[in-house]
């Protein structure tokens, strides 16, 4: 009944003209650049931070929440009718469904992944509400040497899940540390790797980072990609799926949300992971897997519920842990940082306006995606048709401006743009940028909580793993050092392997 | 997935210079934090935590270099040279533009020099929309939100009335007329292609 009573009081924040009016930009916004390739939400909602300074927090969020999850219904539009996901997390969306398309069942295509993220996005905004107070009371209990073990657990999740070399996503964890520390030292005030420069004593601001390494490494690589799209000019029409649809697709909607939602809390997952191990799950429980590539519609039904369904409950960690699971929460944070915010478990007691309203506009957004995506699916494709050579240079002058106008710092724009070489340079040499963004943003809360701990117990570095006093450190770090080896034993390398190359 | 290396070289490249990469960047902010120290009253000072990092990293680096001797591997791939020069100078244009001469001058050769990263770079295009960019994000950022961007040149005294900021708005007012006009035409073509 308490759930009722601060979902209530959630809406009450929610439905506000302003807040409708955000969530409904948000949306928008979010299926733009879902539907727009070479354009992702890490990007977006960073190059978006500065337009937020003059709203409240709260509004602030719910529009930069509504990015995320819109960017889940238009990268599958794209990905069904042109074959083009406008996100990662529709890649798999893209090989049934543009077969589906192909057979003239694009509406019915379009139609059940929005159903699917719809009915996800619900449970997702559900379990969110539900485990927000239990998860809340859990790390309450958390003293400095939990929450340090709490973070190098989530690392490792992020090195487990992370695609590629485990050996390379560990040595990214490492330098995201490295570029934490660098700025002024809380404790006494030293200058820690700052070249003795002014801009840098506070530390490398987070924007500068992720813009640079998502935003401007992402363009240059897209220009390397020099193919056209040819855009399949398609009459969209009977948008309703026939009842044989619905019946075939509901488990597979059912068993995605699922496994979407438990993805979504994990460390590391997030929507592409979601919907990649979706796919590969219905493909192993159909009966008739050769259907599967050729326009299966449990092939769109799954990935498309789970990707939806991950990004709603990625936000369960960030609001009551204060630890972003994956690379887009970590823009989150900086957003929250900026609004003076600081994510973890206070959150709720001390801003229930924020967390309830957070939570009731998520629902809120869903149903207006769904609303939206349908029938205006004819605008988003013809987006396509504004070509790359205009888009890149307007995505780099927004982003620019963006990063400017965090300090009024030119500096920060010249930090940006050297994020980009070296982010392409990283691409270049075979290493994936996303756990380094979120080491980063760890980084910090780590090293703090790290020399509590060390505090406390006097400088003993065996109090995380002394059972006595810190049964939950204990437990967290030997899950980590469990998982760890579980990730370079050749059998679990394999497995992960194919989730990724599948394709 | 792995692309073949140019060369058909039996050690992989990426993971040897990736190594290195990472060798050096730990090595420089080793460096870096010399002069701090290492170990304090209990264990912890400034310099652990980065110390801790650096270590780790340089091990790691070391790691992945030496496993590239002995694995096959792809190679580097091909660089985009002109991408990087013009995306990154456009950057950094920007950045140095944007306090000397405002958003409203520094708009078009910005968004111009990055058009050019691109093979299909057509200059009549790129101009107009560079002026059509500005006018947006002057009026949505500086203007309509507020923020503190400079807009306008410093050194031109941009107070209603004076006669110097007739003259700079009758340009720009020229210059997004003819932008209007150059899309206006545009769109006429497109629809007798069609």
């Amino acid at each position: 009944m308490e759930l009722l009573t601060n979902l209530a009081h959630g809406f009450a924040v929610a439905v506000t003209p302003t807040n409708i009016l955000l969530c409904l930009i948000g949306a928008l916004v979010g299926t733009l650049i879902g539907v727009l390739p070479g354009i992702g939400p890490i990007a977006t909602i960073a190059m978006l931070l500065p337009i937020t300074y003059k709203l409240d927090p709260t509004g602030a969020l719910i529009m930069l929440a509504g990015i995320y999850y819109g960017a889940q219904y238009g990268g599958s539009t794209t990905a069904i009718l042109v074959n083009l996901p406008g996100e990662s997390s529709s890649v798999v969306t893209a090989i049934d469904g543009h077969q589906m398309a192909k057979k003239g069942r694009a509406g019915a295509a379009l139609a059940i992944a929005a159903i699917g993220s719809f009915i996800a996005g619900t449970f997702g905004t559900i379990l969110v509400a539900a485990l927000g107070r239990p998860l809340t009371a859990v790390a309450q209990a958390f003293g400095p040497a939990d929450y340090f073990s709490l973070m190098v657990l989530g690392l490792v999740c992020a090195i487990v899940l992370a695609s590629g070399s485990v050996l390379k996503a560990i040595a990214m964890i490492f330098l995201g540390l490295l570029l934490s520390t660098v700025g002024t030292d809380l404790e006494t005030g030293e200058q820690r790797m700052t070249f003795g420069f002014l801009p840098l004593a506070d530390g490398i601001e987070f924007v500068t980072l992720a813009m640079g390494m998502f935003g401007f490494a992402e363009i240059l690589r897209n220009l390397e990609n020099t193919e056209s799209r040819d855009l399949v000019q398609q009459k969209v029409t009977n948008l309703m799926p026939t009842r044989d649809d619905l019946k075939e697709a509901a488990p597979a909607v059912a068993r995605g949300t699922v496994l979407g939602s438990v993805l979504g809390i994990l460390p590391g997952g997030g929507a592409v992971l979601a919907a990649f191990g979706a796919y590969t799950l219905e493909k192993k429980l159909s009966k008739t897997p050769q259907e599967f590539g050729k326009g299966a519609i449990r092939g769109v039904a799954g990935p498309e519920s789970a990707n939806n369904a991950a990004a709603q409950t990625s936000f369960i960690p960030l609001l009551t842990l204060g630890i972003p699971p994956n690379a887009v929460m970590a823009v989150m944070v900086g957003a929250m940082t900026i609004h003076g915010i600081v994510p973890g478990p206070q959150i709720m007691t001390k801003q229930p306006d924020l967390f309830w309203g957070l939570i009731a506009s998520m629902w809120i957004g869903n149903l207006m995606l769904v609303i939206i995506n349908l029938p205006l699916v004819g605008l988003w494709v013809r987006l396509l048709r504004v070509p790359y050579r205009m888009l890149f240079p307007a995505i780099l002058f927004f982003c620019a401006i963006g990063v400017y106008s965090i300090n009024n710092q030119p500096f920060d724009v010249v930090l940006t743009a050297f994020f980009g070489l070296t982010g392409y340079l990283l691409i270049k040499l075979g290493f994936e940028p996303a756990p380094m963004l979120v080491a980063f943003v760890l980084g910090k809360i780590m090293e703090e909580k790290l020399r509590q701990a060390m505090l406390l117990s006097r400088g003993d570095p065996w109090t995380f793993v002394d059972f006595g006093r810190h049964p939950i450190s204990t437990v967290l770090i030997v899950i980590s050092v469990a998982l760890l080896a579980l990730a370079v034993t050749p059998a679990l390398r394999k497995k992960r392997n194919e989730v990724f190359v599948e394709e | 997935m792995i692309a073949k290396p140019p060369g058909g070289n039996a050690r992989s490249i990426q993971d040897i210079l990736g190594g290195a990469f990472l060798v050096a960047i730990a090595a420089l902010a080793l460096f870096l934090v010399n002069h701090l120290p290492a170990t304090g009253r209990v264990g912890f000072a400034s310099g652990t935590a980065p110390r801790l990092f650096a270590y780790g990293l340089m091990a790691l680096g070391a790691w992945i270099l030496v496993a590239g001797i002995f694995k096959e591997g792809p190679g580097l791939g091909r660089f985009n040279w002109r991408g990087l020069a013009t995306i990154l100078g456009s950057v950094l244009v920007f950045a140095i533009g944007i306090r000397v001469v405002g958003l409203a001058l520094i708009g078009v050769p910005m968004v111009m020099l990055a058009s050019l990263a691109d093979q299909h770079f057509k200059a009549e295009e790129s101009l107009y929309f560079g002026i059509g960019m500005t006018a947006f994000c002057g009026l949505l950022f500086p203007t309509v939100l507020g923020q503190p961007i400079p807009l306008w040149p410093p050194f031109l005294d941009m107070t209603p009335g004076q006669p110097t900021a007739y003259i700079v708005y009758a340009i720009a007012a020229v210059m997004v007329l003819g932008m209007v006009l150059y899309v206006g035409r545009q769109l006429m073509q497109g629809r007798k292609g069609n």
